[in-house]
């Protein structure tokens, strides 16, 4: 039996990017990519040009690829699992109103398939538009709340304020997902990390799903120093899931990204988005006390420091 | 071929200028040549008499304008369902309405599989009084052969521990929609489409092959001759080449007794395709066959709480509304095959995709106007009369789901939408108050196909617990009539054809034992249904 066939979701709204980011994708990456078309909808569909690269396309139709009555998403399964042995990846480019949560369930439920990251793409230029639109409006927030990692196309092109508040506007909606503007090393480290729908369901609002997992925002800028922070957080390594915010604290030169994943504590310089909240993590558990155990250490420090 | 002369105890002709008659002589290739008294029969004198109507009630072929082959194949795995229903084979199957009664229906089936996976489908644990169904009920079933339990919506199962064995499912399992018990083990209900596809998969139920095979076409046919229907929609099919050939082939056999209306789902294809195909299919039609209409699904359902509601939304419950086709993709595509003459029928279920059909209609008419386009908004449960009011205006037709006040009307009331919504929606009277072509539905095998049923919802407007939604929508029987035949055939533009007992039209006839009108607007559902004759040639019930 091989190994469960590992599959990355690209969603996104109309016109967000996804293609040209796929067809981008296929002419970097040396792995051999099944690609599975679910956007007949979308207006700027070039399948043959995806064909021509990959290992196989399979064209999905159209619809709903969520509860699939019609829109034959068993066979494409069938037939994407029937290649296992002739790929090494697959890629779904979900229709233009897929929602992640949904799409991702069916490669986390499936035992021949291994869920990674699931990307939304988005077109900075519009996104605060598509997010006020009353029609599809919550299906881009959810596709942006569902992703591990959030792709900002048209870096090169799009001007620089334009980046930055669609930089903001993720970050309000999904604190926990990297962002990327170019397909770099990092995006690709991203792209294969496992797909962490805990923390994003716990990110989410309450009720949908069982609620296995805590999330708590807990703010830090009234620590004493970055290595205090640093020192603390790794005592609740253990305990906590996923953590992710921009500090600036004394010790820092600049912001810096703190994260914690997979049990791995890093802290890296970066350019924060702008108007993003700082020195406020978002911490996930599977264990709520644990993280009121954190926040509670947390609020000791201020108060050493309040009192030194 | 010699004509031959039908004599009946009345027939309802649905055409006002000769609203009833008792005679009606048919050509050999099965057009109406008279239709009246014996008097008025005309040159009938070498026309072979069949009087074995003579006691029965002729009403036109019912025509069911929103229905899915689905009804023909579903019946392959075993009904679990709460309200007693008919098979195609003709099969009297009562509703479950315990536990043991379903373990039973189930167990009898598993001997007789053998081994093999022991699917069922219909179940509605509502109405189950009790523990909810779970893993340890079906194991009682058997412990080795997998048992998978498909519930009414499609959109949950339950099975036994030997089926979530097969997919690998154990108290482990850590996926949204696997269901566990309190002590961690697991449940065995699985939600939604992604947990249910590792079970249904590897049990061989996967809804893909719920199509159009001919043994299923066949029973299309059969369910829609115990129902009085001649003409039948199959609302959403991909017509690819191997499902088309199936399809000719079968409905081109001798004796195929139902005129089947296929839609070609517009999502099947690349948008710039659907034109082409659907003028492709049309010009392949046949008599049995008729093909050149699309059909564009929007949104989910309302008791899946997954239709677009606009605020404030829904009554109770998680919003969790979807769209299968982006809006701005819908206007160009509505507006793409406006341009190219092809007919829609569009599925709106929630106010907030219904408002989006109207405002694609609205752009795309405005840009260019084609009269009698006959674009039809399918189901449109929802639509205010302020909407009503606009699809008036574009001169389209709807087709609503009258069925649904009495088969979910009460947790419409309840749960959905609510008292005021739930009163006023699939809004029969409105829509024929304001000029709007009517057909009402049972989306066939999501109820039961049984037009007469559906007219006695629209009438009655009462639901399975006896509440009644709303009295300013409930319609006349004369007009639910219409709507079950002239009405559906015009959303079909079929009406110069069918839908009505006039010379020159089609002979196809609904044959009842009862007469509608005797038995009155509140005892329509009761009245019994011998069969059809359907291009002349009388069909009973159960004969083929």
């Amino acid at each position: 039996m091989d190994a469960a066939l590992p599959v990355n979701l690209l969603c996104g709204y109309l016109g967000a990017g996804k293609t040209t980011l796929l067809n981008r994708l296929l002419e970097q990456d040396d792995q051999r990519i099944l690609v599975m078309v679910n956007d007949f909808g979308d207006i700027a569909v070039d399948a043959t040009m995806i064909a021509g690269r990959s290992a196989e396309t399979i064209q999905l139709s159209n619809g709903c690829i969520c509860c699939s009555m019609g829109g034959g998403l068993f066979e494409a399964f069938e037939r994407a699992l029937a290649l296992r042995e002739h790929v090494d990846r697959l890629v779904i480019e979900a229709s233009g109103v897929a929602e992640p949560d949904r799409l991702a369930n069916f490669a986390r439920a499936e035992p021949d398939l291994d869920c990674r990251a699931v990307i939304a793409v988005v077109d900075p230029p519009s996104l605060a538009d598509r997010l006020a639109d009353p029609k599809i409006g919550k299906v881009v927030e959810r596709q942006i709340a569902g992703a591990d990692a959030v792709f900002l196309s048209r870096a090169d092109v799009a001007d620089a304020a334009a980046m930055r508040q669609a930089a903001r506007l993720v970050g309000g909606i999904n604190p926990l997902a990297s962002q990327h503007q170019h397909l770099d090393g990092g995006f690709l480290t991203a792209l294969a990390a496992r797909h962490d729908a805990n923390s994003l369901s716990a990110m989410g609002a309450p009720g949908n799903h069982q609620q296995l997992f805590a999330s708590r925002t807990i703010a830090v800028d009234a620590v004493p120093n970055a290595h205090d922070l640093t020192a603390l957080l790794t005592g609740h390594g253990g305990a906590i899931h996923r953590l992710k915010g921009y500090v600036q604290l004394p010790g820092l030169t600049q912001v810096h990204l703190l994260q914690l994943a997979g049990g791995v504590l890093s802290l890296e310089p970066v350019d924060a988005p702008e108007g993003i909240a700082i020195n406020q993590l978002v911490a996930i558990s599977p264990d709520a006390g644990a993280l009121a155990t954190l926040a509670a250490e947390v609020a000791a420090s201020h108060d050493i420091q309040r009192r030194s | 071929m010699t004509p031959t002369l039908f004599s009946a105890r009345r027939i309802i002709t649905m055409d006002p200028s000769r609203p009833e008659a008792t005679h009606v002589l048919v050509s050999g290739d099965g057009r109406i040549l008279a239709v009246g008294t014996p008097d008025e029969m005309g040159d009938s004198g070498e026309a072979t008499r069949d009087d074995r109507f003579a006691d029965k009630i002729l009403m036109p072929g019912f025509v069911e304008g929103h229905a899915h082959m689905m009804e023909g194949s579903v019946w392959r795995f075993t009904y679990l369902g709460h309200y007693a229903r008919i098979a195609p084979d003709g099969r009297h199957w009562d509703g479950i309405t315990s536990t043991d009664a379903l373990i039973a229906r189930l167990r009898e089936r598993a001997a007789e599989l053998g081994d093999g996976p022991v699917v069922g489908w219909g179940f509605d644990p509502l109405f189950v009084p009790g523990e909810r169904l779970s893993r340890l009920d079906l194991d009682r079933v058997s412990t080795t052969q997998p048992v998978v339990v498909l519930h009414s919506n499609m959109h949950l199962l339950t099975a036994n521990s030997a089926a979530l064995e097969l997919a690998g499912y154990d108290e482990n399992t850590d996926v949204p929609g696997v269901l566990h018990s309190a002590d961690g083990q697991l449940h065995g209900e699985l939600h939604e489409m992604a947990a249910m596809f590792p079970v249904m998969r590897r049990v061989g139920a996967s809804f893909r092959n719920l199509g159009g095979d001919p043994e299923s076409i066949w029973n299309f046919a059969r369910s829609a001759c115990r129902a009085g229907v001649t003409t039948s929609t199959d609302l959403l099919n991909d017509l690819a080449e191997e499902t088309l050939a199936d399809l000719l082939a079968t409905t081109g056999e001798d004796g195929y007794p139902l005129r089947v209306v296929p839609m070609l789902s517009a999502l099947a294809m690349p948008p710039t395709e659907v034109g082409p195909r659907a003028l492709e299919l049309r010009a392949r039609s046949t008599d049995r066959l008729r093909m050149g209409g699309v059909k564009i699904i929007t949104d989910g359902s309302i008791q899946g709480f997954t239709a677009q509601l606009l605020a404030p939304g829904y009554y109770r419950g998680t919003d969790n509304g979807i769209w299968n086709i982006a809006p701005e993709a819908l206007n160009a595509m509505v507006d793409d095959l406006n341009r190219q003459g092809i007919q829609m029928h569009i599925h709106v279920n929630g106010d907030g995709a219904s408002l989006a059909a109207i405002e694609a209609l609205e752009a795309a008419l405005a840009g260019h106007f084609r009269p009698d386009h006959r674009h039809t908004l399918q189901h449109c449960q929802m639509a205010d009369r302020a909407q009503l009011r606009r699809i008036a205006a574009l001169q389209c037709c709807v087709n609503l789901f009258a069925n649904h006040l009495y088969y979910f009307g009460d947790k419409h009331y309840e749960i959905t939408i609510g008292p005021e919504r739930a009163c006023r929606m699939n809004p029969c009277a409105s829509a024929l108050e304001l000029g709007i072509p009517l057909a009402i539905h049972s989306d066939a095998p999501i109820t039961p196909l049984a037009p007469l049923v559906t007219a006695w919802c629209a009438i009655n407007r009462l639901t399975d617990g006896g509440r009644q939604l709303g009295t300013s929508e409930r319609i006349s029987l004369d007009q639910a009539l219409y709507a079950i035949t002239l009405g559906a055939a015009h959303t079909l533009k079929l009406d110069a054809e069918i839908g009505s007992v006039e010379v020159g039209k089609r002979a196809d006839f609904a044959v009842l034992e009862d007469d509608p009108h005797a038995l009155g607007a509140e005892r329509l559902r009761e009245v019994r249904v011998w069969g059809t004759i359907f291009g002349g040639q009388p069909v009973q019930t159960g004969s083929f």
